[in-house]
């Protein structure tokens, strides 16, 4: 009788850290989509999240060598973080839309999602962008431990080892986040009902 | 507030994308110096006028750079490139730009950068176009621009493209001022390229480098004295220095008691 044991991120990752490409592959396998719709909710778009995904995995293997980037024996995290950076340098200058600069060519149009899932991401778009416009307003850092822990799910204790702040620091700012965008909605509500 | 922070249902990447990237990312890092993968942008903020003409073809190390300076000397890749461009302006930025706002373009392997320059504002871009492979590149622009007539010192860069987050090959495109007579990028890694300087702007692609975080952008006068040095990464809207211009009104940086003076630009 054999059995399939799913090696832990620590194992993979001390394989990866010897050059093991098919255990990067894994790392790739188990985490790119968390970091693909991590990337998607902080930018609003699936193309510059399919591009800052391969990113974050380039510097992942680029960095195999440290052990530091696995917080409590998981690589999520640290990858999650990585890509939030990679984004914000992408965001750093406003007219950055590069990533909107892509076309299919012909060849490749018989493999292309169906038009259902193109509309549907299409809606994605419209509405991650909706949110992002009141978002954006909050303090980079309250965004991003919103996107982090509120959006990713990564529990306050892991998040705040990796951004090398305290879980209370990183609990502040989501709750100053939380007020910010409650007092938003109740600003913009007001505007709202004096038209 | 839950409305707020409600965000789409998550997805899975697209099956072929998924395999694509897979692919890709194997290929990167088993030929960790011709990474094609990633397009990773920095973009400035200002630019100005004109039009210039000429081709020609540059010995880049092993390579042969296609360099044109104006739309009638373009090769038929660059024109190609340079109608991406325009395409792409049409969509994003509609800036009134045709073929003869080309004031640089240089092509290498698959990819081009071009810069627009009109009488009020530029555009400028690099567009990667391999076979079998999705076209992509990126691209900024201003369609007024106060700061054209001034620089923040000799150079300013206007568009920074590069294969990885850190580096890697680069396509970059500027402008200079009149004391410049030549542009060098050190890579950081002890390898340099040099910019292509035409008419008060510039344009540079590399191939197959290694160009890394610390590289820089050196500029030399016409006595090939060093004249400026300045990070390449360096986001477009951090100075040094503030600069002013000669009536003395604040033009790049933040108010400051060290504000230094911009550097006239004109072509």
């Amino acid at each position: 009788m054999t059995s399939q044991i799913r090696p832990s991120d620590q194992d993979l990752w001390s394989t990866i850290a010897t050059g093991d490409e098919v255990a990067f592959g894994r790392l790739f396998d188990r985490y790119a989509r968390a970091v693909y719709n991590h990337v998607f909710r902080l930018t609003g778009s699936w193309t510059l999240a399919e591009d800052v995904t391969q990113a974050t995995f380039l510097v992942a293997w680029r960095r195999r060598g440290e052990a530091a980037v696995l917080v409590d024996g998981l690589a999520l995290p640290w990858l999650l973080v990585v890509a939030t950076n990679t984004t914000r340098t992408e965001w750093r200058s406003a007219r950055r839309w590069w990533a909107a600069l892509r076309r299919l060519p012909p060849e490749r149009e018989a493999d292309a999602d169906p038009a259902s899932d193109i509309v549907a991401r299409l809606d994605d778009e419209r509405q991650m962008t909706k949110v992002l416009a009141v978002v954006r307003r909050l303090p980079r850092a309250e965004r991003e431990a919103v996107a982090l822990c509120l959006w990713s799910g990564v529990p306050y204790g892991e998040a705040a080892t990796v951004l090398g702040i305290s879980e209370g620091a990183l609990r502040s700012r989501v709750s100053r986040a939380r007020a910010r965008l409650a007092r938003m909605v109740t600003d913009g509500n007001k505007q709202e009902d004096e038209r | 507030m839950r409305d707020i922070l409600d965000t789409p249902a998550e997805r899975d990447l697209p099956p072929g994308t998924a395999v694509r990237m897979r692919a890709d990312l194997m290929t990167s890092i088993r030929r960790p110096r011709r990474r094609r993968t990633v397009r990773l942008g920095i973009a400035t903020v200002a630019t100005a006028a004109a039009v210039v003409a000429g081709v020609a073809m540059v010995p880049s190390g092993d390579e042969v750079q296609h360099l044109a300076m104006g739309s009638s000397e373009l090769s038929p890749t660059l024109h190609q490139v340079v109608k991406q461009c325009l395409e792409w302006n049409t969509q994003m930025e509609r800036i009134p730009l045709s073929m003869n706002d080309v004031a640089v373009a240089a092509e290498q392997d698959h990819r081009g950068v071009v810069l627009f320059m009109t009488d009020t504002g530029y555009f400028t871009c690099e567009v990667w176009m391999q076979p079998h492979r999705e076209i992509s590149g990126g691209a900024n622009g201003e369609r007024v621009w106060p700061q054209r007539d001034w620089l923040p010192g000799p150079v300013q860069r206007l568009l920074v493209m590069s294969t990885e987050v850190d580096g890697g090959d680069v396509a970059v495109t500027g402008r200079v001022s009149a004391r410049v007579q030549r542009l060098v990028l050190e890579h950081g890694d002890g390898q340099t390229t040099a910019a292509r300087l035409v008419n008060g702007v510039f344009g540079l692609l590399t191939d197959d480098a290694n160009v890394t975080r610390s590289a820089e952008l050196v500029s030399y006068d016409v006595n090939g004295v060093e004249i400026d040095r300045r990070p390449l990464f360096r986001p477009s809207d951090e100075f040094d220095h503030c600069y002013v211009d000669s009536s003395g009104t604040l033009v790049y940086g933040k108010p400051g008691a060290d504000c230094r003076p911009a550097e006239p630009w004109g072509r």
